[in-house]
């Protein structure tokens, strides 16, 4: 055995190792894979060189000794095999494939399982199980895969949004590019992205059909779009708005935006462009002639929707929903539609009040605050207003609040009047409510809800029967019906009495103004002879009245002093919407001091001559001191004619030196108020 | 009682706090609406020294929950006015705006003692409340009296705030009645008991039974007495010691099936100990009871819980 150098033993050791392994002649790489970890180290230090290298040039050595022979492809590829174990004259060269040519079927591979172009990702899946790159890193793939590209072995077919899997398609040059390019999105992004490209595409060849620009496109078209998507159904579309916002969102701030979004004032929706269309280019919507037009269709559309006619917000919610009906003028959309539903207009041109060629708005009634508009001037449209009217009434009568409170009044003959005014006032609604019904033209929906209404107000009626029925007030000296009318202020004469107490009132110079800041602590009632905002009598010209009790009671509780405050908060509890004072009356005469005195407070925001009368009595009569000096307040305070006089001689007559003490007071603070006691 | 009486008007020129303490059945709320009756009845308009009382059974107000003190006085004000406060005024105004309106209205009724029964039920914050209200009478020169009446933790409470602990002006504790104040109550009561003899063994065993039965408790023996005369209806014979055993246990018997019954059908308690556990609860031994010779007797602390409902 020649003596060989340790490190020429390894070698030779490795080299016949891998001969055997392979059963083949072999290159440095598998010869080097042969070589432990130990051996390697020997090798590093007794050579400055790397290892492949140091295995070439011993191999040199070795080759001279005729231990080891070297075979040559042509192709710069050189393999060695051991003399002991192969055969130099029967050995032939193994067939080598370089890594980009096994990177190169790999993804030839991947194409035909797929059946199109593929992404990186694509690639690096079936480099897992494929035989072709057993061994190569991913990261060595990936940067043969764009060396490939680069070359043009491979050609970029197409481009994907999203899912981080890679942006390019890719497919071997000698594949047939249109069996191959994908047809479906292969990403929700780029379903969106296909679905937008196709809808712009299309709109765009409609508007130049029509010399038109393109209209911009919302995401609600977009969702309307998409109807099957294999990455989100449309329940899960509808349930998850924001997977659709936030897809087009995406598409719009990459690097290489899509989209653009357009935001409007006044406008809810956000709209949508391609990237690179500006907004001159793009028609946001004075397709319609005028602001007429577009509020025929905002409220033909509203109607629709809602199956009724509809108000002001109803028509501003339709409009929100579509850009193009934005109005164009500067008028608000109530003076817009209001105009737009008369019968006649004035361009104060000189040729004085013209009628509307084409009327495509009709104001149909009022209820409450509300005008109603609607596309004709139907009965069914009116009937509905009506409906709302007695709606709005019957919640205004607050019928249920109304029997409840009638077991706390603790004055018998006042809970029996207020009984008996809410058992009038439901059957007067009742009356109305039948008179709808007998209408044959009112539609389906507005009928059930009348007719829902008068079974309440039958059960009410009931209720209220029973209650008189059991309550044994039958015996009471009380009138036998009751008095509705109901004594009232106008907003003017109201804000005059109001201005004196409450010092920011002074600020207040117009009754507009005043009406809204009282709306809805006073109870307001119909004027009956209203005739137009504009009469010139101003008692018909208001449309509402304050009740003048409720504006007393209001004010004295509010701004009063303790005296007019408790009087207040004591007749408030008895009288609710009772105005008639001859049920008060009976009071008077009750063994019970409160019971008087409850009376008295009622009387006090009453504010009739008759009960005034019998307060002037009580004042001088009653043998309870604190009912006197009630009964002179409440005098004093509902206006009875000789209200100081009577003051004056109570204070020296009066027997209790409480009243004394109380008209001493009455006297110093009258010269300015009642209010203020 | 009567002198439970005597010593609240007499701190009542001081426009006074005062409370009212003790166990179930002493007599507190009888007291209380008696003083009431009294008063209004001896009302005279004419009288200026005379005046009104009100009494009322004040309702819960927890602690921790709203503003405590204005619940104190709304609670007031709804029992002197008979009508409930108005929501925007006990929203808007503070708690001294509302007291002195309450002091206006009760001046004018001339009212000026209150009974604020079950007052253990209020929290302290909602006594201070009320407190309030008669701080604001007095300084207004009003003198209006808040008599407080409760049990649970009622002294506690007043004491736990030394401001108002020191405003209190009388502590009235009610006792049970000894035997020979027990004897003099049923002798009022029914002239059956005002014919005993107390040298007599046997009239003095009568007492001693009833004593022992209902301590010295006024609203027991009360009832006791009804029930006594709805039974002489249909009885023949005299009243002695049997009799009004009998009279005892005919309602304590239906007592003891009705808690037993209870006991086994709802907490699905075992027949036999169910009887047991009735009867025991029947078989009266009163806390803080006194024996024959009128000593007091330690209270017997029950403390076994029932079990759980089937």
């Amino acid at each position: 055995m020649l003596e060989l150098k340790l490190e020429h033993l390894i070698v030779l050791e490795a080299l016949e190792k891998s001969n055997l392994t392979h059963g083949r002649v072999v290159s440095l790489a598998e010869i080097a894979e042969s070589i432990s970890k130990q051996d390697n180290r020997r090798l590093a230090d007794a050579y400055a060189q790397r290892l492949h290298p140091t295995i070439g040039k011993i191999l040199g050595l070795l080759r001279t000794r005729g231990l080891v022979f070297s075979l040559d492809d042509g192709n710069a590829h050189r393999f060695h095999g051991s003399t002991h174990v192969l055969q130099p004259s029967g050995t032939s060269i193994p067939f080598v494939q370089s890594r980009r040519c096994r990177v190169l079927a790999l993804v030839r591979e991947a194409v035909l399982e797929r059946g199109r172009a593929v992404r990186n990702s694509d690639i690096l899946e079936r480099a897992d199980v494929s035989e072709q790159v057993k061994g190569i890193p991913s990261r060595d793939i990936t940067h043969d895969v764009l060396s490939l590209w680069g070359t043009g072995e491979l050609t970029v077919v197409g481009r994907v949004r999203g899912e981080n899997k890679g942006i390019n398609l890719y497919l071997p040059a000698d594949m047939d590019v249109d069996r191959y390019k994908p047809s479906q999105p292969l990403t929700w992004l780029d379903e969106v992205a296909q679905a937008i490209e196709a809808m712009w595409a299309e709109r765009d060849e409609e508007a130049k059909a029509l010399g038109l620009r393109p209209k911009p496109f919302t995401t609600g078209d977009v969702r309307a779009r998409i109807a099957d998507s294999p990455f989100h159904s449309q329940p899960v579309l509808k349930k998850d708005p924001r997977v659709l916002v936030n897809a087009m969102k995406h598409l719009a701030e990459t690097r290489a935006p899509l989209l653009r979004k357009i935001r409007r004032r006044g406008q809810k929706a956000l709209l949508w462009v391609p990237a690179g269309v500006s907004d001159e280019d793009v028609d946001f919507g004075d397709s319609y002639a005028n602001d007429g037009e577009r509020l025929g269709v905002a409220v033909a559309r509203a109607v629709e929707r809602l199956g009724r006619p509809v108000t002001v917000q109803d028509v501003k919610d339709e409009i929100e929903r579509d850009f193009a009906l934005v109005l164009g003028g500067d008028s608000s959309l109530f003076v817009a539609l209001s105009d737009a539903a008369k019968e006649t207009y004035n361009l104060y041109d000189g040729k004085g009040p013209q009628k509307h060629v084409l009327r495509r708005v009709y104001r149909v009634g009022r209820a409450g605050r509300d005008s109603y508009y609607y596309p004709e001037d139907t009965p069914q449209a009116r009937a509905y207003v009506v409906f709302r009217q007695l709606e709005l009434k019957w919640s205004g009568i607050c019928p249920e609040e109304q029997l409840a409170a009638l077991k706390t009044v603790s004055l018998p003959w006042v809970a029996k009047g207020r009984a008996m005014l809410l058992k009038y006032e439901v059957e007067t609604f009742l009356r109305a409510i039948t008179t709808l019904l007998s209408n044959v033209e009112i539609d389906k929906i507005t009928e059930r809800g009348a007719q829902a209404l008068r079974n309440h107000a039958e059960d009410t009626i009931q209720s209220a029967q029973h209650w008189l029925t059991i309550s044994g007030l039958s015996q009471l000296q009380v009138p036998h019906d009751v008095l509705t009318e109901i004594p009232t202020w106008t907003a003017e004469h109201l804000l005059q009495v109001v201005k004196p107490l409450y010092p920011l009132a002074q600020r207040i110079t117009g009754t507009h103004q005043f009406i809204r800041l009282m709306y809805p602590r006073i109870r307001r009632v119909p004027n009956p002879e209203f005739e137009s905002r504009f009469s010139e009598d101003h008692r018909k010209a208001a449309e509402f009245f304050y009740d003048r009790t409720d504006a007393l009671l209001y004010m004295a509780k509010q701004w009063g002093g303790p005296e007019c405050s408790l009087q207040a908060v004591l007749a408030a509890n008895e009288l609710g919407r009772l105005r008639d004072h001859r049920f008060v009356l009976p009071t008077l005469e009750s063994n019970s001091f409160e019971t008087r005195l409850a009376g008295i407070a009622c009387l006090a925001f009453l504010w009739s001559a008759e009960g005034s009368e019998r307060l002037r009595r009580i004042a001088v009569e009653d043998p309870d001191a604190g009912v006197r000096q009630s009964a002179l307040w409440a005098f004093g305070f509902a206006g009875g004619q000789g209200a100081r006089e009577l003051l004056i001689s109570r204070g020296k007559e009066d027997s209790s030196s409480r009243v004394r003490e109380f008209v001493r007071e009455a006297l110093e603070a009258c010269e300015g108020s009642w209010w203020m006691m | 009682m009567r002198q439970i009486v005597k010593r609240t008007l007499a701190v009542h020129v001081l426009g006074a706090l005062v409370v009212w303490y003790g166990e179930s059945r002493m007599g507190k709320t009888t007291t209380a609406q008696y003083m009431v009756r009294e008063i209004l009845a001896a009302y005279e308009e004419s009288n200026p020294n005379a005046f009104r009382a009100k009494y009322y059974e004040a309702g819960e107000i927890t602690s921790h929950y709203g503003n405590e003190m204005k619940r104190g006085i709304k609670s007031l004000y709804f029992a002197a006015l008979g009508t409930p406060l108005d929501d925007g005024i006990y929203q808007r105004d503070p708690p001294e705006a509302i007291a002195s309106l309450l002091v206006h209205e009760l001046r004018r009724r001339n009212l000026q003692i209150i009974f604020i029964d079950e007052a253990g039920c209020l929290s302290l914050g909602a006594i201070w409340g009320m407190v309030l209200v008669r701080d604001v009478a007095k300084s207004l020169e009003w003198n209006l009296t808040l008599v407080f009446i409760g049990m649970d933790d009622l002294p506690q409470k007043m004491t736990r705030l030394a401001k108002l602990e020191g405003r209190v002006h009388e502590w009235c504790y009610f006792e049970e009645y000894n035997l020979k104040e027990t004897w003099k109550l049923l002798a009022q009561l029914h002239p059956h008991f005002a014919s005993l003899d107390f040298n007599n063994e046997e009239h003095q065993e009568q007492i001693k039974f009833l004593y022992k039965t209902y301590g010295g408790l006024p609203g027991q023996l009360v009832p006791f007495i009804q029930r006594m005369i709805y039974r002489l209806q249909e009885h023949r014979g005299e009243i002695n010691l049997t009799f009004l055993r009998a009279v005892h246990l005919l309602t304590a018997r239906d007592k003891q099936q009705m808690i037993q019954h209870s006991l086994a059908n709802y907490y699905g308690m075992p027949a036999e100990k169910a009887a047991r556990k009735s009867a025991a609860q029947v078989a009266h031994v009163r806390h803080k009871g006194s024996d024959d010779n009128g000593k007091k007797i330690s209270p017997k602390a029950s403390s076994k819980k029932l079990p759980p409902k089937r």
